[in-house]
């Protein structure tokens, strides 16, 4: 009871400590909760939007092409198979205006008496639904979000077309069945859909029920019979795994940061927990001396820690569920841009997630309190009532330290040397060289300062000389503040580092690829049709100041279990060498003629397939083998690209039309009046733009880097969150300090003096830690390229030193340490020495 | 009969669960016909359309195509067939046309139609104690469904009733195996039910429908089942119906008798049931005599009591199940037998409808359909 109310008069003696120690744990939970929460739910509104698109179907009739295909294929579907409850479906997006912001929503035309399902919604004018065009239903949080009240409008954009869609009605998210209408989306009846999307007579699949069909597989094969072979039946299911693994590759990116979240986190309570315990090694010393056992002591310590860990844990739930809250947006905007999925929007609390927090919390802060309540209890009571921590003992402990870094880097090369494709291994030797490189910097920038006090020992001025001892000597108790700092600005460079390689990398691609002088294109709509067809082209060529033109077609087709891109190019030979070939040869020459591919490097990445390898193209003639003959560099998509002639595609797909086409003018023509001449020739919908070279290249840097914000958002909050933890360390270590400092004072030490002192110490330590943060950010980028990047997207590139990337991370690190001393360095030249000392 | 209440349930409530079902959870099964009624008059607006409000001059052929300017229709076969070996079969087709809208704006999109076609076909299997029972819904779209003028026809996919003023009409139905291919000629005069064939739902003016019907169409043509085909003749009934707005609130449902006498008779009757159990003063229906002469019958000429009771394993709803009917100012007790217990519609829309036998004093006097909805 006696040792609970010393423990108690201690916490209540020191608030700030107190406060700083939830804190702590409060902020290493909360970004671990934030970033996986944001995760989860980002998953999970992905994985609603597949339910709720593909209802409770379980086939489609799709194109093979993947494209959308002829309506009048319903009546066959429905005379074959009525029992499956042919349901129509058309897809596509449109863009609305919020608050002067283009938003994308995707719209999902139904044909409401087709669909299956039992009932709900009560009292909606579904018959309105039916027959106004542009009535649309959306879930309440969308309509929210979109600033739509029900029989509100919105202003709906489709190339140049403009439209108005009422809100009908707005439904939850959920209902209680569990069926879900995905955020984002614009419930329309298909004919308003087909309209606004210009795809009228087509669909783009039809959804079949072959749950209470008794005979489904006989029904399924009359149906596939019956179908011409431009289509064909696939499983339901298979169709939104594919769906998933196009955002895998995003979700790397979210692993990659949940993993930095859950180290910094980690080591931020650590750091906190063994503070507090080393804080009173002298007081547990003299308890023992007192007669208290050392399994009384231990006890207290658990159970102190266990209810600062939970209290900083709940408190890091609340915090992690508000960053995810600000999070969402760019994750849901990310996924929207980049892979046509819907939600995103929602954040959806998970309680086995907060467990989780609240389970890190308590677990990490009992091993933090752990080892030091080990050495304190292991040490001699007469000795440690001395002096809280011995110099050999914390001099033992960083060694220890840096051993098991050493460990962690062998780890790290084991672990890379033996896995050649598995991203997980990849990350787990980031991971051990990031942890590696936190376990051997105390160690290092103890000794590396020890030298230089030694060697110096003379050093003037006399605050550097006090600095540079103090940082050493403190090196125990904040080292792993540092570490943590250290390893944040360090990830923060490397992650930078890969980014601005990346970017270099693609800009470089894009400058070499783009070789004509303007594009005419639907733009950026990936899903848009082929809409130019010859007799465009012709009036193109017509112009006399235009000598020549590349054609682009795109198309997308079933592939094992996802989906397999194929382009086809007709080029000129100014094209052709844009083309880089990493391995192989150039196709060109045999292209025309024979069924000659050349694939993309991620795609020969995620096949397996190297130059010579043959690759079967579904084709709506039926599978077709394709000789590779070279692997190309291609940033344009992350999971590979085919590409073949504009020729081969013609043959058998029996399609004129080309989604794109690139125009190469005669010298010395003025491309702007060009581009006028152009515009006028381009169908009036608007279905159609001229980009020029330079605003397609910036179109594309432009969505590279939205693609990557929320990696730099990421990666400043951790850097954040490292700064705040050594802010809570320096905190910690100058107030316990005040009494050596006055001291100080009280020996004639100016004011002045030790208030550089203190700055020169913190800015000691922030070089080091920042120096120390350049090698391993290098070091981090390399392994990012190397190995996480090739395995996760199959992309290679060169590291480019980026100067940017590499000093401003440091620089605010640096900052934000000295920021972290105003307070203490203030407090302490403020303290009466004779105060101060009396207590001693 | 009134089959309008059953067409606006039936198009309504599936609008509405089949709409909802998007994102909809179980329905309360009760109260299903409430909320498809209110669901579908909340919004509906009869502006643009025509009504029946005083009798019509029928003119035929014309008058067994659609009638569009009307908000709903159907065509409404049932017959009993017997195969050359005598092996009895029940059937009935039903096409129903209604307009969600009186205008629709001009579209490229074929979707872009306010008509929707809605079908039901049913085969009784009477020795083989099969029910074989379809529905099939479309808006009206090219090569799918819709309706025509002249000459007459409606139809849904592969589901086709047509007239021809040569060869009489032509029904063809198949799904899963089950079809009839019939050819009727009309062996009787039409009927004009109602007044003149205006029979009016309530006392509100317009709230009525035209309605005729062919009592003995003579049929004869083929029936497959999935295991065989026969060879069939029998005797159909039509009933064609249109309007506008018909509806009342009151009512919990109808039983409707469309019965063909030995003696060259016939009887329609549909009564309303009331929420209270007690019969609707609007119930009616004609009484053609051997002769040919058509009675019209009030609701008070026609006492029925039930004579037994039938529950569905399926939907655990329960049905009447045998019938009398007493019409003293025609001399007429007919007791009607179900030719199969379950002849029950369990999809999305649950109801009885089945053939029946005819008795009079217990000597066999002829052969019907009953449909009865709300239980």
């Amino acid at each position: 009871m006696l040792l609970w109310r010393a423990s108690l008069r201690f916490l209540t003696r020191h608030p700030a400590q107190c406060v700083l120690a939830v804190s702590g744990i409060a902020l290493g939970v909360a970004i671990v909760i934030g970033i996986l929460l944001t995760q989860a739910s980002a998953r999970q509104a992905f994985a609603d939007s597949l339910r709720s698109v593909f209802g409770r179907a379980t086939h489609f009739v799709v194109a093979v092409d993947g494209e959308d295909f002829d309506e009048r294929l319903l009546a066959r579907v429905r005379r074959v198979a009525p029992q499956l409850d042919p349901s129509p479906i058309v897809t596509g997006s449109l863009r609305v205006d919020v608050g002067g912001e283009q938003r994308a929503v995707q719209v999902l035309g139904v044909d409401a008496l087709a669909l299956r399902g039992e009932s709900g919604a009560q009292g909606l004018a579904w018959t309105k639904f039916l027959t106004e065009a542009g009535a649309m239903v959306m879930t309440a949080g969308t309509a929210q979000r979109l600033g739509v009240a029900v029989n509100g409008s919105l202003l709906a954009r489709h190339a140049q077309d403009q439209h108005a869609l009422r809100l009908l009605a707005s439904v939850a998210a959920t209902d209680e069945s569990g069926a879900t209408l995905a955020d984002d989306v614009a419930l329309l009846d298909i004919a308003s859909a087909q309209e606004y999307l210009h795809k009228e007579g087509r669909v783009t699949r039809i959804e079949l029920d072959a749950g209470n069909d008794s005979d489904a597989a006989t029904t399924l094969a009359a149906l596939a019979a019956a179908l011409p072979a431009q289509v064909q039946i696939i499983d339901a299911g298979r169709q939104a795994r594919g769906a998933r693994n196009l955002t895998d590759a995003f979700y790397t990116n979210l692993d990659a940061l949940s993993l930095l979240a859950l180290l910094v986190g980690g080591f931020m309570i650590y750091n906190t927990m063994a503070f507090l315990v080393m804080q009173r090694q002298s007081l547990f010393a003299r308890l023992r001396a007192l007669g208290v056992t050392r399994g009384a002591l231990a006890r207290l310590i658990v159970a102190e820690g266990l209810a600062l860990g939970l209290a900083g844990g709940v408190l890091g739930c609340g915090l992690g569920y508000g960053l995810a809250r600000a999070l969402m947006a760019p994750v849901g905007q990310t996924l929207r841009d980049h892979y046509f999925a819907t939600g995103g929007g929602q954040l959806t609390f998970e309680p086995l997630l907060a467990l989780l927090g609240v389970a890190l919390a308590a677990v990490t802060t009992l091993l933090a309190a752990a080892l030091p309540a080990w050495s304190a209890l292991r040490a001699d009571p007469a000795h440690a009532a001395r002096y809280s921590v011995s110099a050999d003992s914390a001099a033992r402990g960083l060694a220890r330290a840096a051993w098991a870094g050493l460990a962690c880097v062998m780890l790290a090369s084991a672990l890379l040397t033996l896995s050649s494709r598995s991203l997980y291994a990849g990350f787990a030797a980031l991971g051990a060289c990031i942890v590696a490189a936190m376990l051997l910097v105390p160690w290092l920038v103890q000794h590396g300062l020890d030298a230089v006090a030694h060697r110096h020992s003379r050093l003037r001025p006399l605050p550097l000389r006090l600095a540079i001892r103090g940082a050493s000597r403190s090196m125990g108790r904040i080292g792993m503040a540092v570490a943590a700092l250290m390893a944040a600005t360090a990830t923060s460079v490397g992650v930078g580092l890969m980014v601005a390689s990346f970017r270099g990398a693609v800009d470089d691609w894009l400058t070499q690829l783009l070789r004509a002088e303007i594009y005419i294109s639907p733009g950026f709509d990936e899903q848009a049709p082929p809409r130019i067809d010859e007799q465009f082209i012709a009036r193109v060529m017509q112009l006399p100041e235009v000598t020549t033109v590349s054609k682009i077609r795109r198309a997308r087709v079933l592939y094992g279990d996802g989906e397999l891109r194929v382009t086809a190019y007709e080029l000129p030979a100014e094209a052709e060498r844009g083309f880089q070939f990493l391995h192989g040869v150039a196709p060109w020459p045999a292209w025309n003629n024979g069924d000659v591919a050349m694939i993309s490097e991620p795609l020969s990445y995620h096949l397996g397939k190297q130059v010579g390898d043959l690759i079967d193209i579904p084709t709506p003639v039926g599978r077709r083998p394709f000789r590779i003959a070279g692997i190309y560099s291609d940033y344009g998509s992350e999971r590979g690209v085919v590409a073949v002639s504009l020729a081969r595609f013609r043959h058998y797909w029996q399609d004129q039309r080309v989604h794109g086409i690139g125009i190469y003018p005669r010298p010395k023509v003025d491309s702007r009046q060009l581009e006028r001449t152009l515009m006028a020739l381009l169908p009036r919908d608007g279905s159609l733009a001229a980009w020029s070279n330079a605003s397609l290249k910036s179109r594309s840097l432009a969505v590279f880097d939205r693609t990557f914000a929320i990696t730099h958002v990421l990666t400043l909050f951790a850097a954040a969150i490292a700064a705040l933890g050594v802010f809570n360390a320096l905190l910690a270590l100058h107030l316990e300090r005040g009494r050596e400092y006055a001291m100080l004072l009280a020996t004639g030490l100016a004011p002045a003096a030790l208030r550089s002192t203190l700055y020169l110490q913190t800015a000691v330590i922030a070089v080091l830690a920042a120096g120390l943060a350049l090698p391993l950010g290098v070091l981090i980028a390399k392994l990012l390229i190397a190995f996480i990047n090739i395995r996760s997207f199959g992309w290679s590139m060169q590291l480019s030193l980026d100067a940017h990337a590499l000093l401003l991370p440091a620089a605010g690190a640096l900052l934000a340490a000295l920021a972290a001393t105003v307070y203490p360095a203030e407090r302490a030249v403020r303290i009466d020495p004779a105060t101060a000392l009396r207590y001693e | 009969m009134n089959k309008l209440y059953w067409l606006l349930t039936v198009a309504g409530a599936l609008l509405w669960a089949a709409l909802s079902g998007v994102h909809g959870g179980p329905a309360p099964r009760d109260g299903a016909h409430d909320n498809a009624i209110a669901a579908m008059s909340a919004p509906t607006d009869d502006a643009g359309f025509a009504r029946a409000e005083q009798p019509r001059v029928f003119e035929f052929p014309r008058d067994h195509a659609a009638h569009p300017e009307f908000r709903s229709e159907w065509w409404y076969f049932t017959g009993h067939l017997k195969d050359s070996e005598g092996r009895p079969f029940g059937f009935q087709l039903t096409l129903f046309r209604f307009e969600l809208a009186a205008h629709t704006p001009p579209s490229a999109s074929a979707w872009r139609s306010s008509r929707v076609l809605l079908g039901h076909f049913a085969i009784t299997d009477i020795e083989g104690q099969q029910f074989h029972a379809y529905e099939r819904m479309s808006r009206a779209l090219p090569e799918v469904a819709g309706v025509s003028v002249a000459p007459p026809a409606v139809w849904l996919d592969d589901w086709r009733i047509e007239y021809d003023a040569a060869t009489g009409w032509h029904l063809k139905a198949t799904q899963q195996g089950q079809g009839i291919d019939l050819k009727l000629d009309e062996k009787s005069a039409v009927v004009l039910q109602g007044d003149e064939g205006l029979s009016r739902k309530s006392a509100a003016p317009g709230n009525a429908s035209y309605y005729y019907s062919l009592p003995r169409l003579a049929a004869r043509g083929t029936l497959t089942l999935a295991d065989s085909e026969h060879a069939v003749s029998g005797e159909a009934w039509l009933d064609r119906e249109w309007s506008t707005s018909a509806l009342s609130r009151q009512q919990a449902g109808w039983d409707w008798f469309a019965l063909q006498l030995a003696d060259g008779g016939s009887l329609m009757f549909y009564r309303l049931r009331q929420r209270d159990g007690g019969s609707d003063a609007f119930s009616a229906g004609t009484y053609v005599d051997s002769a040919g002469r058509p009675h019209r019958l009030a609701a008070e000429d026609v006492r029925i009591s039930t004579l037994g009771a039938w529950k569905s394993a399926r939907t655990g709803r329960t049905y009447p199940q045998g019938w009398r009917l007493d019409i003293p100012a025609h001399q007429l007790t007919l007791t009607l037998a179900p030719r199969l217990a379950d002849q029950e519609w369990h999809g999305r829309f649950k109801y009885w409808e089945g053939a029946v036998t005819v008795s009079r004093e217990g000597q066999p006097a002829g052969l019907g359909y009953v449909e009865m909805t709300g239980y």
